[in-house]
């Protein structure tokens, strides 16, 4: 194969996924790294604990969960398809929660860091000032964390567009369907092609670099801050 | 007007809160960890006191009886914070407008305006919190709450934040400010006598979690036994004995003071034989 006839496929699926995958990720980790951060319950230390959990465990292990719990037998998978026709597993959706599952702790974890770090007095100040706390949570808390936020964001995307374990497990490798960047990578790699191997791997290359160059930039503003 | 009676247990430690303030400044006194930020906290709403009942200006703000407890937003308190608390995104004029609410554009800006005014700080109107002085951001955050016209003023240390030298000064400006400004009951928390003295009309006075005396200013003045026990903290517990020795430059004689001859009020735990004490100079007074 040739460059000239370079699949962009992959490319252009992993970009979508990732990008689904990131607003899923701020539309619930967000919300969710608030309420964690408000409550010092022990609930909110458990549901901690098992946000972090696909962080340690093994793409291959999460997938799997996800299988069983997302698969055509399972009860929200066999409802899914015979309500609304929709499938899970090895399509681009189950790439998407399987990118999503797998970047949303970064999310949670920054989002988090940065709403405890807000001096407890600001929100105590804005209450007695006559704020709701949804007023409070527009006004102060989040253009106070939003540097942390964004960092969030960028990492879990970063996550999301690198997942292969979780993303094969669930959506499998199906060309022109399912195969993300990393799949593609992995299926040049095997068939010999060292030629579209280099060639993906330096487009993933120059994708990670310019996340990292953007993440150093929030860092620097952070800390100026 | 003011009515606290509340007890708040945090672990160990037992409050037990119970004093009437009229329209005065009435000053809250005591060493750190004696209950005055959470008497404040609880008075704001931020704190839910256990049992008790808090009354405003005859507006029940808490009741544990009637299950009564107001959100801090709807009990309309005058709070200024330790550190001030000013929000660092948003600018002077920003941060005094933020508890207005409910007020047209035009009505807003004047009464911002007028506060910039009153306060001394029309020319940092533009500037952010952190480009500011202590005095100024102390300045921006009685004007923030005080624009909101609240029942009640509390203030929590106002001075601890402000370096020695500039402190008297702005303890007058902010006297001035307040007497003109507010008609109502003010609550100042401090653990300094003197600062207590020059500025509060009463002074309340807290130990071990219990608001234990109340008075006149002079009343506690003639009564040295209770200060000295008071306002001696004991700082360190160094292999057995009391160490105490204490060299004040006074009219420019150097006294020492024998400290067999004083009573030591000690409630720390595990106290063996010796015991070292460090007191600072600002913490003794000389009565008589």
């Amino acid at each position: 194969m040739n460059i000239s006839a370079l699949n962009l496929f992959p490319l252009i699926l992993s970009l979508k996924v990732a990008l689904s995958a990131t607003l899923l990720s701020i539309a619930i980790g967000i919300p969710m790294a608030y309420f964690l951060c408000k409550s010092n319950s022990k609930i909110a230390d458990l549901a901690d604990s098992l946000l972090t959990l696909p962080i340690v465990l093994s793409p291959t292990v999460l997938g799997y969960y996800l299988l069983i719990l997302l698969g055509r037998q399972s009860f929200i998978g066999s409802f899914l398809e015979e309500n609304f026709n929709v499938m899970i597993v090895f399509t681009p959706i189950g790439a998407t929660i399987a990118a999503m599952i797998v970047s949303i702790p970064f999310m949670i974890k920054t989002a988090r860091t940065a709403f405890t770090s807000i001096d407890k007095d600001l929100i105590h100040a804005a209450r007695l000032l006559g704020r709701t706390d949804f007023n409070i949570f527009r006004t102060v808390l989040f253009p106070l964390a939003w540097r942390g936020i964004l960092s969030g964001i960028i990492l879990s995307f970063a996550r999301a567009l690198g997942d292969f374990g979780t993303t094969l497990m669930v959506a499998g490798n199906i060309p022109n369907k399912t195969t993300t960047m990393p799949l593609a990578i992995y299926d040049a790699l095997l068939a010999g092609n060292t030629e579209l191997t280099d060639m993906l791997v330096a487009i993933m290359t120059i994708v990670a670099l310019s996340i990292l160059f953007l993440l150093n930039q929030f860092d620097k503003n952070i800390l100026r801050r | 007007m003011l009515d606290v009676t509340i007890r708040k247990s945090l672990g160990d430690f037992k409050l037990h809160a119970n004093f009437h303030a009229d329209n005065e400044i009435l000053g809250v006194l005591g060493p750190s960890g004696s209950g005055k930020s959470i008497t404040l906290r609880s008075i704001a709403g931020i704190e839910t006191p256990n049992e008790g009942r808090i009354v405003v200006n005859d507006r029940v703000l808490f009741d544990s009886r009637e299950k009564v407890n107001i959100l801090p937003r709807q009990r309309n308190i005058g709070y200024v914070f330790q550190n001030y608390a000013l929000f660092p995104h948003l600018t002077v004029k920003e941060n005094i407008a933020f508890g207005l609410q409910g007020l047209n554009k035009r009505d807003k800006t004047d009464r911002v305006q007028e506060t910039l005014h009153i306060f001394r700080l029309k020319d940092r109107e533009n500037h952010y919190p952190a480009q500011l002085s202590g005095g100024q951001q102390q300045r921006v955050s009685l004007a923030r709450t005080l624009i909101t016209r609240p029942d009640l003023l509390l203030l929590d240390e106002p001075f601890s934040a402000l370096d020695n030298h500039i402190k008297r000064h702005l303890e007058n400006e902010l006297l001035e400010i307040i007497r003109n400004n507010f008609t109502g009951t003010v609550l100042l928390v401090t653990h300094n006598i003197e600062e207590a003295h020059r500025l509060c009309n009463r002074i309340l006075v807290y130990a071990h979690g219990k608001s234990v005396q109340m008075g006149d200013k002079h009343e506690d003045d003639n009564d040295p036994q209770k200060l000295n026990t008071f306002y001696c903290q004991l700082v360190d517990v160094m292999d057995g004995t009391f160490y105490i020795s204490i060299t004040v430059n006074c009219d420019n004689h150097f006294i020492h003071i024998d400290m067999d001859k004083m009573k030591w009020n000690c409630l720390a735990k595990n106290i063996r034989d010796k015991v070292y004490l460090h007191i600072p100079p600002e913490k003794i007074f000389f009565i008589g």
